[in-house]
């Protein structure tokens, strides 16, 4: 099937030559038409990526693409996220809380937030004790266990964190004391709640 | 069954050409990973080390360069051609590597890519000796390595530049960036001839050496046909 050259490098013949060029490019042909472009670009003109399922590819990515709707500006190297930027109209407050947990005991420190006004903070304990942590909040009126848990971390001795209230009401922290001894917090907390209380 | 092997390349032009694919397909949107791009983006004065890493990253992850060295060596026996050879191609992608980012060359990396891609489909197609066969002239094969050298350099230097360089110690990144694409080359390269060496002990060498270009030769028009087409829509 070879032919023998000087070199003896086999060379191959030219209808074989000619016939393996044509099916190489008629295969790259399919698999593009087929596979990489509906999957890579969306385009698909034969249909099959679509019914491979793999334009779904190119369609999961759109999302991302879309939800920076008016603005692309983005550092470089940096895939953009979400603009969250939001007038606030609350009084912008700083607190500083301290609770004394005593053993075996949970007690909670709550905010009230409007929904869309932000809150950061930063808690830690006196002497790096480690407790349980749920940073959470409930809605006005909220039904028996209806809360979600923002930052939810077992045997921590600091935390901080930011929020945007997704709704209106009471949005907090909860500590787990695990040890037998009493712990003392310091918790620092700023943003835009009305109201700040030890429960 | 050896029959049928001989008389349809096709058959087993089209397993290994899916194979290839997949591999290529592995490490599809080859550039660089969006932490790298982090480092990358953030880090101004020289940073020797981590520089050097990521150019043998590049390389060693880069299957579009992987190809087109498998290519060159395929016909290759003697470690003297493999080292004139593989050194042309260094020099070809070092110099417009550093060219391209010293003079800030703005290519277009989607054609660039798309002749990478067809290096590999000129490659394969020279192996098989389609050129003295079809026109019967044999192009110089050092030149055509040094100059798709070029292009691969070219590739190099807008994936370095994709990444605001800092000007505080680019030469010196840059050039860390380089030895790191050389590194990355030769234990790459090592491990193509390992494979190379042992397929070619193997008695059916000779029967699927053209198998093997020709599914060369689809990956390379795969990738030419998928980064074109890139172009024309970006």
């Amino acid at each position: 099937m070879s032919q023998p050259t000087p070199s003896g490098v086999p060379v191959a013949p030219k209808k074989e030559l000619l016939r393996g060029t044509l099916i190489a490019a008629l295969l790259a042909g399919v698999l593009l038409a087929v596979a990489v472009l509906p999957a890579e670009y969306g385009i698909d003109p034969t249909g099959a990526g679509k019914a491979l399922g793999l334009t779904t590819l190119r369609t999961a990515s759109v999302p991302a693409a879309a939800a920076k709707p008016g603005s692309t500006v983005a550092a470089p190297g940096e895939v953009r996220a979400l603009t969250i930027a939001a007038r606030q109209s609350g009084v912008y407050r700083t607190d500083v809380r301290e609770v004394t947990l005593p053993p075996g005991r949970g007690l909670e420190v709550k905010t009230r937030l409007a929904k869309g006004a932000t809150l950061i903070f930063s808690w830690k304990t006196e002497n790096g004790e480690l407790v349980n942590h749920d940073f959470h909040g409930e809605p006005v009126n909220a039904r028996q266990d209806e809360f979600e848990s923002f930052i939810d971390e077992k045997a921590v001795s600091q935390s901080s964190g930011t929020l945007i209230a997704p709704f209106t009401g009471v949005h907090g922290w909860y500590w787990k004391n695990t040890t037998a001894v009493p712990v003392k917090i310091t918790l620092q907390a700023s943003g835009f709640y009305t109201d700040i209380f030890n429960k | 069954m050896k029959l049928l092997h001989c008389r349809l390349p096709s058959l087993k032009a089209i397993l290994a050409g899916f194979l290839l694919l997949v591999i290529a397909g592995a490490a599809l949107a080859h550039g660089v990973s969006d932490s790298d791009k982090g480092f990358l983006a953030g880090a101004t004065g020289v940073h020797f080390l981590p520089y050097l890493y990521l150019g043998a990253k590049h390389m060693v992850t880069g299957y579009d360069h992987l190809l087109f060295l498998c290519g060159v060596i395929f016909f290759l026996y003697r470690m003297r051609d493999v080292g004139l050879y593989v050194t042309l191609f260094a020099l070809g992608h070092s110099t417009t590597l550093l060219l391209g980012v010293l003079n800030g060359w703005h290519m277009n990396a989607y054609l660039v890519d798309a002749i990478i891609g067809l290096s590999i489909v000129y490659r394969a197609f020279d192996n098989l000796g389609g050129f003295q066969t079809l026109l019967g002239v044999q192009p110089n094969k050092k030149a055509a390595v040094l100059i798709f050298g070029f292009f691969h350099g070219l590739g190099l230097a807008s994936k370095l530049q994709d990444f605001s360089l800092s000007q505080d110690g680019l030469i010196a990144n840059m050039i860390a960036f380089n030895v790191g694409v050389e590194i990355g080359q030769l234990l790459a390269l090592g491990m193509i001839l390992i494979a190379m060496r042992y397929w070619r002990s193997t008695s059916s060498f000779a029967r699927h050496a053209f198998t093997g270009n020709f599914a060369l030769m689809t990956a390379g028009f795969v990738l030419a046909g998928f980064q074109f087409t890139g172009f024309l829509v970006q």
